[in-house]
This record gives C-alpha cells, sequence and structure tokens, in this order.
C-alpha cells in the first residue's frame, strides 16, 4: 500500500457505521512516561507505564433517529457507558495494510449543541479506552 | 436472544436481518435498542394440550 488520500477511513461504533458522519478521527496509542533517571545519568530514561489510549473524532451532527445523536447519546444513558469502537483506514477488509483498531471506549461526554451562529452543527469528542485499543491485521 | 436490525447503519446487516448476542458481543446491545437500531425478538412457544 502506497500513500493514500485519508477520505475512506471507516469509524465503527457500538457496530454502527457512523463513516459518514465523520470528518475527522485520530486513533491515539501511548503508554503513560515514569521517569526512571537516576543520579549520574546524562539523559533522561523511562518505562512504559499504563497505557492511555483515545478516539479522538469530529461527526457532522443528526438528530434523526437512528444517526449521531441516537446513537452516541444512548450510550452515555446507558448504565455502563461502554461500547466497541473500531477505526479502519478504509472500509476494505481488515488485512497488513488495512489494519483495524479496536477499544472498548468509556463515553463519558458528549456535547450535543456546540457551535456558534454560522458553524456548522458538529460534534468534537474524545473517548477514552477501557484498557488498551487492539490493532488486527487479519 | 436475537435482534431485529431496524436501521441501515447496523454494520454488515440490512434492515430486517437478525443479530445475535454472540454476533453482538462487545457492543452496548442496551444503547442499540434505546437508539432505535435494534429490537429484541421475543421467542414464541407453543401452548402443548
Amino acid at each position: 500500500m502506497a500513500v493514500f488520500l485519508n477520505n475512506g477511513v471507516s469509524v465503527t461504533i457500538n457496530s454502527v457505521d457512523l463513516s459518514a458522519y465523520v470528518s475527522s478521527v485520530t486513533v491515539t496509542r501511548e503508554f503513560d512516561e515514569l521517569e526512571t533517571t537516576a543520579m549520574g545519568a546524562s539523559g533522561h530514561s523511562r518505562i512504559a507505564g499504563l497505557s492511555n489510549d483515545s478516539f479522538t473524532i469530529s461527526f457532522f451532527q443528526d438528530f434523526a433517529a437512528t444517526k449521531v445523536n441516537a446513537t452516541l447519546e444512548a450510550v452515555l444513558d446507558s448504565a455502563s457507558k461502554t461500547t466497541t469502537c473500531v477505526v479502519k483506514p478504509t472500509s476494505a477488509a481488515v488485512s497488513a495494510t488495512n489494519p483495524s483498531y479496536t477499544g472498548t471506549i468509556f463515553v463519558g461526554s458528549w456535547t450535543p449543541i456546540n457551535g456558534g451562529v454560522a458553524d456548522l452543527a458538529t460534534v468534537d469528542a474524545t473517548f477514552k479506552v477501557n484498557g488498551a485499543i487492539a490493532k488486527a491485521t487479519t | 436472544m436475537d435482534y431485529k436490525v431496524l436501521s441501515e447503519l447496523v454494520a454488515g446487516k440490512a434492515t430486517g436481518e437478525t443479530l445475535t448476542d454472540k454476533e453482538l458481543e462487545g457492543a452496548n446491545v442496551e444503547a442499540l435498542i434505546s437508539a432505535g437500531h435494534l429490537q429484541e425478538i421475543k421467542s414464541t412457544q407453543k401452548k402443548e394440550d
């Protein structure tokens, strides 16, 4: 796979394909950095702490039944407030060149109304992952 | 429990198709029903005489 246009990213939340309502998505895989630099060191040293992964997604808001707001607000209103988020570079089958990134997200906040008088109605959300994002290539 | 798909956005399924609990592993079924994506299919058992 060569360089490619980023206009086909697939975003599925709670088994609902919301790709057509997403303008931007960022998958972040990171670990806390625990400083282990000791006296006598000439540079910093670190070890990995806990994972702290997240999905940051910009949605075009839609209040129609079964669309963006209904799908996400229902998770926010549910008892667990958790569900699965899957992001792939394209909607094609998972492969080495089209890996999937899957995580259990905690929907602890949601901003259904956001913006000014001349703005498109959008929602920018960051979903923290419980545990870590799993990458799959098959 | 099985569920009937009501919306056109459920990944990999068309409206009217059926999903099982196994297929929905990891999903928030409560939210899917609340959002109008799924409907529980009640099992119907015939009464025996």
